[in-house]
């Protein structure tokens, strides 16, 4: 994780606080930091969205790229998660290896989207046993606030909400060869149903209690973290990262509070990502962040 | 070629004048962890710059000094795996073309920065580039120029890149997308020191691909100078209302 020089009074202050129910951005335990939200940033991109979480700033693009099915699963499509620290990032990461943190979020993220609840990856298949939609999800961090877990899990949600693939017409075997019509109307497109796409919440152990979003004090004060996927009340996901441990009763009272929040959670991305579409829908060129 | 750039009534592909910029908008401060940073849209073109610096240098970039007292100038350039149209781009450490990129980089701001006063410490400067439509590098350059300003540091001039093309006909092209970059013709990238009072503009960096005829260079010469003329008024625009706001955000919180 990012590095910031705490002395042991801070984190005093930080840890009493907590246990006060009151923290030193003023939130409660089980606050979230606001949130900002944007789709179809990158043109060049078939789903893209920029999520910030106070300061953890990402940037997501998904490509489609057609390919062959893995054998032993003819009917289902791929997806490959790319985590990349930009330059801006890899101030905060300096020396302490932001590739390491890289890999260690797409591999979560990996282990997330491979349950079948979570991902119904045989939307992505267009001939069985020959020929399936591979989606790169590319991950930019730009900046990191803490919580890195969870923006970059809101933020694929978002891009995934955002994705229009190609529609393919017709596909048809000709003699061992595979001859696929897509359309020639570039609006013409196909969505992803993405009620069930899981989002990731980062539950971190400080002192007696658990927290939900931790800044970057926090999360050098927590004596451990868990990243818990939900998908629509399921859990899909478990993992825990950066050391400690944790009581067999203490990540059940993460496992509720993190079903819990994600509830809510989930229900006010989906309203917020329609209102969002319907917004640029209706005016089209409207000026929100600085990426437009 | 199979499209022209330049139709009868006098406008290019995407209706734009011959001598007219694609619209630039830029805002500096974006990033709050770094010294200075700056996010440059030029056309479609999306570019996000930072500065950290100055500091101590550290002992990587020390030991490839060997030792001097110099100062350290890093740049890092990376294009997002989704900037581009079509395929996505496949991740890769030390290609050459980055590494050209960074060192034409390295020397144009070598040029401006008051290198003396920033003897024994290490300046970095990452770019990371989110979109491309052509001119990148002057986008690149544009970016750099108002992150080192965000950030600071000391300059003699602002520096201003642009590109420039020429038709069949010998008409130059302000500014070339990335449509016309690969319907052909030469493209003349340059970096320059506008204009300032007394001193006359003088030119940083040129790059110039492919050939065609010597009477021509003066045109599309001129063209890509009076580019960066224009872009420096859009910088200094953005520069001043940046530092408008500021103070007035200042003045208003105490």
């Amino acid at each position: 994780m990012a590095y910031n020089a705490l002395s042991e009074a801070e984190k005093v202050f930080i840890l009493h606080g907590i246990q006060d129910d009151f923290r030193n951005d003023g939130r409660s335990r089980r606050d979230f930091r606001p949130m900002e939200l944007q789709t179809n940033v990158i043109a060049s991109a078939c789903g893209s969205a920029r999520f910030c979480i106070a300061n953890s700033d990402i940037l997501v693009g998904i490509k489609p790229e057609i390919d062959a099915p893995f054998p032993d699963k003819p009917e289902e499509g791929k997806i490959e998660f790319h985590v990349d620290c930009s330059a801006n990032a890899l101030l905060d990461f300096e020396g302490r290896g932001g590739e390491e943190l890289a890999l260690e979020i797409s591999n979560c993220l990996r282990i997330t989207y491979a349950s079948p609840f979570a991902f119904d990856l045989k939307s992505l298949c267009i001939l069985p046993k020959h020929q399936c939609w591979k989606l790169y999800v590319d991950i930019l961090i730009l900046q990191c606030a803490g919580n890195l877990y969870d923006a970059i899990s809101f933020a694929v949600k978002s891009a995934f909400y955002n994705l229009r693939i190609p529609r393919v017409n017709s596909a048809l075997l000709d003699g061992g060869n595979v001859d696929l019509v897509l359309s020639d109307d570039p609006s013409d497109c196909d969505r992803l149903d993405v009620q069930s796409i899981p989002i990731l919440l980062t539950i971190c152990k400080i002192g007696e209690h658990c927290v939900i979003d931790p800044s970057i004090d926090e999360e050098i004060c927590s004596s451990s973290n868990i990243v818990v996927g939900v998908s629509r009340n399921k859990i899909v996901s478990l993992k825990t990262i950066s050391g400690g441990s944790f009581h067999p009763d203490t990540i059940e009272n993460c496992i509720d509070l993190a079903i819990s929040t994600a509830k809510t959670l989930d229900n006010t991305l989906m309203n917020i990502l329609k209102h969002e579409e319907s917004l640029t829908k209706s005016k089209k060129n409207i000026k929100c962040s600085f990426l437009n | 070629m199979a499209q022209e750039l330049l139709s009868l009534q006098g406008l290019r592909i995407d209706g734009r004048r011959q001598n007219e910029l694609r619209q630039i908008q830029c805002r500096l401060g974006v990033l709050e962890r770094c010294d200075g940073s700056a996010y440059m849209l030029h056309g479609n073109t999306k570019v996000i710059a930072s500065i950290s610096g100055p500091k101590h240098p550290t002992k990587n970039s020390a030991n490839k000094n060997r030792g001097g007292d110099e100062f350290i100038f890093n740049v890092r350039v990376k294009f997002a795996t989704f900037s581009k149209n079509g395929e996505r781009q496949k991740v890769v450490k030390n290609s050459k073309k980055l590494g050209e990129i960074e060192i034409n980089l390295k020397n144009i701001f070598k040029s401006v920065i008051l290198v003396e006063k920033y003897e024994k410490s290490q300046l970095d400067l990452n770019i990371e580039i989110l979109q491309t439509d052509g001119s990148e590098i002057c986008t690149v350059v544009n970016a750099a120029t108002l992150a080192l300003i965000d950030a600071g540091i000391c300059m003699k001039e602002y520096i201003c890149a642009c590109t420039a093309s020429l038709t069949n006909d010998g008409v130059a092209l302000l500014d070339v997308s990335h449509l016309e970059e690969i319907c052909g013709g030469p493209t003349l990238t340059i970096a320059a020191l506008p204009r300032t009072g007394d001193h006359e503009q003088s030119v940083a960096y040129v790059e110039l691909s492919q050939k065609f005829y010597l009477k021509d260079l003066n045109k599309i010469f001129d063209c890509a100078l009076m580019g960066c003329e224009k872009i420096r008024g859009i910088l200094d625009e953005a520069i001043r209302s940046n530092a408008f706001e500021l103070v007035n955000s200042e003045l208003t919180n105490n």
